[in-house]
């Protein structure tokens, strides 16, 4: 049997066109294929165990000295997220997991106080801030949003994004506190401050 | 015709320096030679660094007593051959100040990305190595690559493809001098790292394979990680994830003779490197040559080196389909003795009786 590929240079010295079926790269090539076809076709993170993934997943400070490595994980990571979203034919306003990690439950109560109140005095004194901290919730109800196992769910509250959304919270915290000192309307800031936990 | 060889370091176990001791041979059997390969006229050749260990010493000059030999500013029709690979501002400084035609002997420069967080002195090192090169290729009358990688990086510079000659460096001729054979079917299930403990050699993502191997395909698998560090930090980082991940089977192995090596190949199933930089990647023609199966990923001159001999995976595998492919290969014997033998077929191109003869080509052709 010939294959599509062309042949390489030894099956050409020989006077083949194409490699034939039994060429190792042929094989291996095959082996690839199937591989991408399985991997991409299930849910790896129910395949894998639990074990290994919170392995790969867990101390993100860690993994972010080791920036490659984090990076190629969060990608494969996503990759899983996006197949069991998919498989589980994801309710985009279904019941969050959000209240389950804490600090997501204050923050967003403090969120819901926070648009009641003037938001354009507070504003006008933590424009960027606040903004980082609505975008910073944002991708944590996205990247909660994504998850409705509670497997899925416990691996993501170790997820590097959830991590660096947190800590755009605890941020976003010191400069509302900041701010709060300084805007007219201190009694409104103190007390959205109060109910965001940087947890 | 005096020909020098010019290189930041002289040591006793590194590529390039094995690459020196090849060039030194194939020059001092040319001197006098009638041989039409052989450059015309050569009647000397040195070694010529400031950073050497005590006990090679005496097959070196340094700078200084270079100059003071041959004298200030050197002779146009002698050649200094520079082996080029990081930033040296002294020796560029010396090296510009000189006369004799300048070859560059590229073996590639690693990105300072890789080292900007752990090694911050080597990253500026590697940034100056680029703008020395920049300045090297202009001055000089050619280059020879270890790669065709290493010669587009070249020719990027604005040097002329004609000027540029593609030779692999030299290896150790002990490597061809035969090996044990692979028996596929005898071989246990022992992954084999070999190369230096760097960001750019990507560690930690082969560990992250392995996790995968041995935590749900076949927890018989075992590797063996073979290199040192220069950076003490990410060493210690990289032999940490075995305890972090709870890894079994994973052992590092700082310093081994060669006969020791030898009997980690000699037992391995594969060889394989997640690298994601090379110039060359000496390593793999290493695994290539004792007939074991080397596995790379599609990236810099990995392939050109690898050729039709090795497992080129493509460089957008995940780690869970990297860890199918190497436990695929580690299930399939016959296909794994296939892969033996094409090793083997690949790295005569890389014989150093070869090489010698495209050096010589090579170098007769630039200067």
């Amino acid at each position: 049997m010939v294959s599509s590929k062309k042949a390489c240079s030894r099956c050409a010295a020989l006077g083949l066109s194409k490699m034939t079926e039994e060429h190792p790269r042929v094989r291996t090539d095959q082996l690839v294929d199937e591989i991408r076809e399985r991997v991409s076709g299930r849910l790896a993170i129910g395949e894998y165990s639990e074990q290994v993934a919170e392995a790969l997943l867990s101390e993100p400070g860690y993994l972010r000295r080791i920036q490659p490595a984090r990076d190629e994980l969060i990608a494969e990571f996503s990759s899983t997220v996006a197949a069991v979203r998919q498989a589980l034919e994801f309710r985009p306003y279904g019941r969050s997991t959000a209240s389950r990690i804490p600090g997501v439950s204050l923050a967003r109560r403090a969120l819901r106080k926070l648009t009641s109140t003037d938001i354009e005095q507070v504003y006008a004194q933590i424009d960027t801030p606040l903004r980082r901290l609505l975008e910073a919730v944002q991708l944590l109800q996205q990247q909660i949003d994504a998850v409705e196992t509670p497997l899925v769910a416990a691996t993501v509250q170790r997820h590097t994004d959830l991590d660096h959304a947190l800590a755009e919270l605890r941020r976003a915290e010191m400069l509302l506190r900041s701010a709060a000192e300084r805007t007219a309307d201190a009694g409104t800031s103190e007390v959205l401050m109060s109910e965001v936990d940087t947890e | 015709m005096r020909l020098s060889q010019v290189s930041n370091s002289f040591v006793a176990h590194d590529a390039i320096s094995n690459d020196m001791r090849g060039i030194r041979k194939v020059l001092a059997a040319s001197i006098g030679s009638a041989d039409s390969a052989a450059p015309s006229q050569l009647t000397e050749h040195h070694i010529v660094c400031n950073s050497v260990t005590a006990d090679l010493l005496p097959e070196v000059l340094t700078t200084s007593q270079y100059d003071h030999q041959v004298g200030l500013p050197g002779d146009v029709e002698d050649v200094l051959l520079h082996h080029h690979s990081i930033g040296n501002g002294p020796l560029h400084h010396w090296l510009v100040s000189r006369h004799e035609r300048l070859v560059l002997k590229y073996h590639n420069i690693t990105p300072s990305k890789y080292f900007v967080d752990d090694a911050p002195r080597v990253a500026e090192q590697l940034d100056d190595g680029r703008r020395e090169l920049t300045e090297l290729a202009a001055r000089s009358v050619g280059a020879i690559a270890d790669s065709e990688f290493n010669r587009s990086e070249l020719t990027s510079l604005g040097m002329p493809a004609d000027r540029v000659r593609v030779v692999a460096p030299f290896l150790d001729p002990k490597l061809f001098a035969g090996s044990a054979p692979y028996r596929a079917e005898e071989r246990g299930p022992r992954l084999l790292y070999v190369g230096q403990l760097f960001p750019h050699k990507r560690v930690e993502l082969l560990m992250a394979v392995y996790a995968v191997i041995v935590a749900q395909i076949d927890p018989t698998v075992t590797l063996d990680i073979v290199g040192s560090t220069r950076i003490g930090v990410f060493g210690t980082a990289i032999r940490s994830l075995r305890q972090r991940w709870a890894i079994p089977g994973v052992t590092f192995h700082d310093q081994l003779s060669s006969a020791e090596l030898s009997q980690l190949f000699d037992r391995a199933s594969m060889c394989v490197t997640m690298s994601e930089h090379e110039g060359f990647c000496v390593p793999a023609v290493e695994s290539m040559a004792r007939g074991v199966p080397f596995l790379c990923r599609d990236l810099a001159a990995l392939p050109g080196t690898v050729g039709a001999g090795g497992i080129v995976a493509p460089a957008d595998l995940g780690v869970f389909e990297l860890a199918e492919l190497v436990a695929g290969l580690l299930a399939d014997p016959e296909l794994r003795q296939a892969w033996s033998g094409e090793g083997r077929r690949r790295a005569e191109r890389f014989n150093p009786a070869r090489t010698g003869l495209d050096f010589l080509e090579a170098l007769g052709g630039l200067i």
